[in-house]
């Protein structure tokens, strides 16, 4: 290594560490139930929002489907509504909803071309989550909920061949 | 038993482009007595935000299209003010693959906090932040907190680190 690319370390003033100070012999329980207690008043929004993103997702899977010069965009829209499903499912007790987003979205990210089959494929994912948001199927959701991702695992296992 | 700490005096941006996720986030800080708390829908509006407004640690997501939470912690990192560029950034993710995670740590992120958020996974995070701060290391081609984040006992290369000269 030569002089000029030698490193030079810097001490961290963290500045946020003087502003928060350390409540002693109290622990942080109370607070972090006032904190799910704020986040638990958006569990309605949420739900409203799946509701919504189960005609969206419907509505991009039929124009990938038919409306080939552009499926790609379709696809990439459709990504993007899987990803912010699968990172807000969890928070809200869906963790299905979390399940069925990875996948897809772990699916388009490994499919180098999008032809018919793989839109297919997607198409299985919307069912299932159009599935679960219609059951309101909360937690692991239980037989229903095992079956349901059991069957979406068969078909991306059949697809895989 | 997490210990308490009073946060009512720090100043977060949060940084996300789905308007959704940014209530999640406000309201989880709202919960734990942030009562500062900035948003901005791109990294433009937030650069634009931190040059207004005080800024004590930065929460943003990873992927938001044109520019990403990359392009955020590059233009932080690299910028002329050096209260900014040592600000700690916490990168939101639910797609923590290698890449991803490699990308973000030789851009200068801070930590990472993996989706589904919950008051305890941010609360966790942004003590972490407090107590173990990183020193910074400062390159030709990196200006960001250390990357290496644990001795190595069986390390006997050149010791650079301030803090193996103690």
């Amino acid at each position: 290594m030569s002089d000029d690319d030698k490193p030079e370390f810097l001490s961290n003033p963290n500045p946020i560490a003087k502003k928060a100070r350390v409540m002693v012999g109290r622990t942080a329980d109370d607070m972090l139930k006032t904190a799910e207690a704020r986040l638990d008043t958006l569990k309605g929004d949420f739900t409203t929002i799946i509701k919504k993103d189960v005609d969206r997702l419907a509505e991009l899977i039929k124009q990938a489907e038919v409306d080939l010069p552009n499926r790609d965009a379709h696809i990439q829209m459709l990504k993007k509504v899987f990803h912010e499903l699968r990172g807000q499912g969890g928070t809200f007790g869906y963790p299905l909803i979390s399940e069925v987003g990875d996948s897809a979205c772990k699916y388009i990210d490994a499919s180098p071309t999008m032809g018919d089959a793989q839109v297919k494929i997607l198409k299985a994912h919307v069912d299932t989550f159009k599935a679960v948001v219609a059951g309101n199927i909360q937690g692991d959701g239980g037989a229903i909920g095992r079956e349901l991702m059991k069957t979406l695992q068969f078909i991306l296992a059949r697809a895989k061949g | 038993m997490a210990k308490l700490y009073d946060l009512s005096k720090l100043a977060v941006l949060v940084v996300d482009d789905n308007k959704f996720m940014r209530q999640i986030v406000f309201q989880i800080l709202h919960g734990l007595g942030i009562r500062q708390v900035a948003q901005a829908h791109n990294v433009d509006s937030a650069l634009e935000v931190m040059t207004d407004s005080p800024t004590d640690f930065i929460l943003s997501d990873l992927d938001m299209g044109a520019k990403s939470g990359l392009d955020l912690i590059k233009a932080i990192r690299q910028s002329d003010r050096p209260e900014m560029r040592m600000l700690p950034i916490v990168m939101v993710t639910g797609n923590a693959t290698r890449k991803y995670v490699e990308s973000a740590r030789d851009a200068g992120v801070t930590e990472f906090i993996a989706k589904p958020l919950t008051a305890q996974s941010l609360y966790v995070r942004i003590v972490d932040v407090i107590e173990r701060p990183r020193q910074f290391v400062k390159t030709k081609k990196y200006f960001g907190p250390d990357r290496r984040r644990k001795s190595d006992d069986s390390y006997d290369g050149p010791r650079r680190r301030a803090d193996d000269r103690g």
